[in-house]
């Protein structure tokens, strides 16, 4: 037995692809490569902002360890209660970059969270600006000290 | 004419430069992500590598009883504090886990190779003869460009002149700079010149147990 099966359109099989086929599928592949280097462009974006990120938690981390280096005994209270901001040329981003430094900004502030026994936090805030998309990001490190250290 | 779409031959042309086109392009977008991936990992190992030295140095300040901020030649037994009334900055810093003098230990930056200036650790302790032994040394960080790597540092960020007067209570502010190659894989330029990045990590760190 003998099966034909009948053509859908006699006319796409007579002539090949047209034109606009061609146009489309063109257009299908262009994206899909256009997809792929978006990709590649963002993984390294994203590996930038981690680096960054890791950078500004460091400078906020140090900005802790310089408040514990205070004097807080009861004859002198060096650590105190207030808000320090911390910026200029020593305060950049340890990353690699093309062109000039990222600044970032220090915020410290010691608050006391408890009077018996005596406790304090050492909130540090370090602000920075993502160059590629100029989004404000801030990174944080809050540490508990107490008297005597 | 218009109703017969392509020919053979039109489909062969369009096929062989749509293909020439493909493969280009798959081409360069390979060499484009391998080159992305070898400068991030090039960044990565050596951001990995200082860290890991940081991490060593931190652990050690943060368990010390007394911090000694000096200068040293490429032997651990060449350190020299820095006296007072001069800013307390080295290449060197001497660590004691107690209120003897020894045991201690010493990082330091050895630069007798001009080219490759090596941060070390080397730990001193003395044997039941009391003789001064260097147990072991081993490199932290490579490639260091910065002489003066110790900072001691009061709690506003100055640098100490004086740590007596502060019964050594100090930060010490810890900064290596450092260069690598950009690209490692590839040489760029002519007569094999590469291209080399500079590179900088830093970082503060407080000892726990002030007298």
């Amino acid at each position: 037995m003998r099966v034909r099966f009948k053509q859908a359109d006699q006319r796409t099989a007579a002539n090949g692809i047209t034109l606009v086929e061609l146009l489309v599928s063109l257009s299908l592949f262009g994206g899909m490569v256009g997809g792929f280097i978006y990709g590649y462009i963002e993984i390294n974006r994203m590996a930038e902002w981690s680096c960054m990120s890791l950078a500004a938690q460091s400078i906020a981390s140090q900005g802790v360890e310089q408040k514990f280096c205070a004097k807080w005994d009861r004859q002198t209270d060096q650590l105190g209660t207030n808000t320090e901001i911390l910026s200029g040329t020593n305060y950049t981003l340890d990353v690699p970059v093309s062109g000039d430094p990222i600044p970032v900004t220090n915020i410290i502030t010691v608050e006391q969270i408890q009077n018996t026994p005596p406790v304090r936090q050492i909130w540090s805030d370090c602000v920075w600006t993502f160059p590629r998309t100029g989004q404000i990001y801030t990174n944080t490190v809050i540490s508990m000290r107490a008297m005597d250290q | 004419m218009n109703s017969r779409g392509f020919t053979l031959v039109e489909m062969m042309v369009s096929t062989y430069v749509y293909i020439t086109i493909f493969l280009g392009m798959v081409i360069a977008i390979q060499l484009f992500g391998l080159r992305v991936y070898t400068l991030a990992a090039t960044k990565l190992s050596a951001t990995a590598s200082c860290l890991k030295a940081m991490n060593g140095v931190r652990d050690q300040i943060r368990e010390a009883k007394t911090l000694d901020i000096g200068t040293c030649n490429s032997t651990p037994d060449s350190f020299s504090s820095i006296t007072t009334n001069n800013y307390q900055k080295g290449n060197a810093l001497k660590i004691y886990s107690t209120t003897n003098a020894i045991p201690y230990i010493l990082f330091y930056l050895d630069a007798s190779i001009a080219t490759n200036c090596n941060l070390k650790r080397s730990t001193v302790a003395s044997n039941a003869a009391n003789t001064i032994l260097v147990t072991n040394t081993d490199i932290l960080a490579s490639f260091i460009t910065n002489q003066d790597i110790f900072y001691a540092q009061d709690y506003k960020g100055n640098t100490l002149t004086n740590d007596q007067v502060t019964d050594n209570r100090m930060v010490v502010y810890m900064k290596m700079q450092f260069y690598q190659w950009e690209y490692p894989i590839a040489f760029i330029g002519g007569n094999a010149l590469n291209a080399y990045n500079f590179y900088q990590l830093q970082t503060r760190i407080t000892r726990r147990s002030n007298n």
